[in-house]
């Protein structure tokens, strides 16, 4: 049975035919619970004939929930994905689609993770100025644009949110990329084969769970919570990088109103923080956090329903 | 469950599963695993078979006890007795042949980890490979830590007035990279992360060695347990939790090491960006006081070391901390229906909140 597992990893590319991966495992169960029931035949034995009638039923149930969710994957492949890939602007299939969008947030992430960088620079090096002026020994220094230093720590705690907000989007495409090439071939199918067996049913039940929880819920979460903001601007940076520029060490009094107070009016004002909440702490932070707990709780669900009590409380902490 | 199915096995059936099962035991303890090399052997056999020789002992002494002392409750018990010492023969039997299978290479070579002598390697190959990952991101962030400090640090002057003269002057200084300092919380919040995945990894590696070693002292003790009545669940509790977690634990690592694992080398390949970031040992390297342009460069871009990290981070992450929790979640489902039929429920949920 385990040579399955072979052969799915074997395959090239993973992903491919995950369908009849699955199909055939059930196949092999069939056949296997098929020589045990002929065994029992020959030794005679009733009790090991009903277990095994009763381990058959077990697998009808399974079959037919194989066939439900291939029949469901068949209707949002062919069906919904064409009109989400339209809106969303995406291609490919739930898997793909999800993790275009992922990708997509995460180049303007990174975009504005640039921006932030550059300007981050700029103001560093701008609030570093100092004059200096000395005549033997004597004289005098003054950092006329220290006011700079000022805008450090908001951008600073900007960059933090960014850099944090890029580690999550990053994870969640790892996790996307490793449900697209694992969930449906070698997870569901072993989850199938377990769930076949008495002693390992409820452990094949939280492993469909954690299958279709990965590779179906997860995509979808993606996709719904990309569609709740499909229409909201872009990011874009509001400060300006030409402030920094404009102080000038030796005029102590002119840099003020030149450079450093339209820098800080640019900086306080609200749609920096609106911007930076919603296409920065919404995008990337708030829904992966949404899709990983609806994930889980699915996983709790569904591994419910086959008996197999799974602690959400320990796992939200992943969240 | 269990009641039942006792009673409905006949006894010739029970006496043939017995003998084959005794057998294979012989068999395998003089045969020797594959995990004998590191240290677990077979003695945890001799240990067990002992340990039921000494529940057969307690049996045959109140059996002779009721038979000269002429009480009957004794002979009784005697007799009950001798059913749970036959089960647990065959849970010997039965914990010889799954630890048979664990320790040979037949798992890992299944999976396509044909490197791997048993299912331990492994597991212990993947624990390595990220803890390499995780010790790559520590690494990393601090190296560049370091690199932001030494520039933010680094201060140019520039005369005002071409050259002094009468031992005075006017200039202006400034720091070109002052703007790097704003990356050390960034680097510092890598670190930390970079730290917890590296903790957990080595706390699942300790885990895998307790689990390996343990079997040889719970497994036995168990079985002595389950030899006395008032002790039986807390016996069967410690035998669905030493075989358990020997036989689940690490062949979820395993799994993780066949996916995770085979995805990441085709992901990273090699020489990756990541290894350039992470091999850099000395940050002093990038100061040169001597030639300062080639550091004040601007095209030195520090966004793709963010990028990098970023994504050395977040692949820790799933190795450490996202698939450890999920292994946990099938290990914990395992180990309660093994106990659930061994007659205890063991409330292992609370194992998860080791993660």
């Amino acid at each position: 049975m385990l040579l399955l597992l072979n052969l799915a990893t074997a395959s090239d590319g993973f992903t491919s035919n995950w369908q009849i991966i699955c199909i055939i495992s059930l196949i092999i169960v069939c056949v296997v619970l098929g020589i045990i029931y002929a065994i029992s035949y020959f030794i005679g034995s009733p009790l090991l004939q009903r277990t095994v009638k009763g381990e058959a039923m077990q697998l009808l149930f399974t079959i037919i929930g194989v066939a439900f969710f291939l029949s469901f994957m068949f209707v949002i492949e062919s069906q919904l994905m064409v009109g989400i890939n339209e809106v969303l602007g995406t291609e490919g299939n739930l898997m793909d689609s999800s993790l275009g969008v992922t990708g997509m947030n995460l180049n303007e992430l990174s975009g504005y993770a640039n921006d932030l960088v550059g300007e981050l620079e700029d103001v560093g090096e701008a609030a570093s100025k100092t004059a200096s002026c000395n005549f033997y020994a004597v004289g005098f220094s003054i950092s006329t644009c220290s006011s700079f230093s000022i805008i450090q720590s908001p951008l600073t705690q900007a960059l933090n949110v960014v850099y944090a907000g890029i580690v999550d989007l990053t994870a969640q495409q790892f996790i996307l990329n490793f449900s697209k090439v694992f969930m449906f071939t070698v997870v569901l199918p072993l989850g199938l084969i377990f769930r076949s067996f008495h002693f390992t049913r409820r452990a094949g039940g939280a492993l469909i769970a954690v299958a279709v929880g990965f590779g179906l819920i997860f995509p979808a979460g993606v996709l719904l919570n990309q569609y709740l903001v499909n229409g909201l601007d872009p990011p874009t940076l509001i400060i300006s990088t030409r402030y920094p520029g404009l102080c000038d060490e030796f005029d102590p009094g002119g840099t003020y109103t030149k450079a450093i107070k339209p820098a800080l009016d640019n900086i306080f004002e609200e749609e920096f923080y609106g911007r930076l909440i919603e296409n920065v702490l919404l995008r990337s932070m708030i829904f992966t956090i949404i899709n990983l707990f609806i994930t889980l709780t699915f996983i709790q669900w569904s591994a419910g329903l086959f008996g197999a009590a799974v602690d959400l409380a320990v796992l939200t902490r992943l969240a | 469950m269990k009641n039942s199915l006792i009673k409905n096995i006949k006894n010739k059936y029970l006496a043939l599963m017995l003998i084959i099962l005794l057998g294979f035991v012989s068999s395998s303890a003089s045969a020797g695993y594959d995990c004998a090399d590191i240290n677990l052997g077979s003695y945890w056999v001799v240990w067990s078979v002992i340990a039921l020789m000494i529940g057969v002992a307690v049996v045959v002494i109140a059996y002779l006890f009721g038979t000269i002392m002429q009480h009957p409750r004794a002979l009784v018990w005697a007799k009950t007795e001798v059913l749970h010492l036959i089960i647990s023969a065959l849970l010997i039997g039965f914990a010889a042949s799954l630890v048979t299978f664990a320790c040979s290479d037949a798992l890992p070579s299944i999976f396509g980890l044909s490197g791997s002598r048993n299912m331990f390697y492994a597991a212990d190959d993947y624990l390595s490979g990220q803890a390499e990952l995780s010790y790559k991101s520590m690494t990393a962030f601090r190296y560049n830590l370091g690199v932001s400090d030494i520039r933010a640090s680094q201060v140019r002057w520039e005369p005002r007035w071409e050259g002094l003269f009468f031992g005075g002057g006017q200039g202006s200084s400034y720091s070109p990279h002052a703007g790097h300092r704003s990356y050390t919380s960034v680097f510092n919040t890598g670190l930390n992360a970079g730290t917890i995945y590296l903790l957990d990894i080595y706390f699942l590696y300790y885990v895998l060695n307790y689990v390996f070693y343990g079997l040889a002292v719970l497994f036995p003790l168990g079985i002595l347990l389950r030899s006395f009545p008032f002790l039986r669940n807390f016996g069967s509790a410690l035998i669905a939790l030493s075989l358990g977690l020997f036989i689940f634990f690490p062949f979820m690592l395993m799994f993780n090491d066949a996916t995770w694992g085979v995805y990441l080398e085709e992901e990273l390949g090699e020489p990756t960006e990541i290894d350039h970031y992470s091999n850099l040992e000395d940050e002093r390297e990038v100061w040169n006081p001597w030639v300062l342009e080639k550091e004040y460069d601007p095209g030195h871009d520090s966004l793709p070391v963010l990028g990098d990290l970023a994504t050395l981070s977040a692949m820790a992450f799933v190795g450490a901390i996202f698939l450890p929790a999920i292994n946990w979640i099938i290990i914990i489902v395992l180990i309660r229906d093994i106990s659930k039929f061994l007659g205890q429920e063991v409330d292992v949920r609370r194992l998860a909140r080791m993660v």
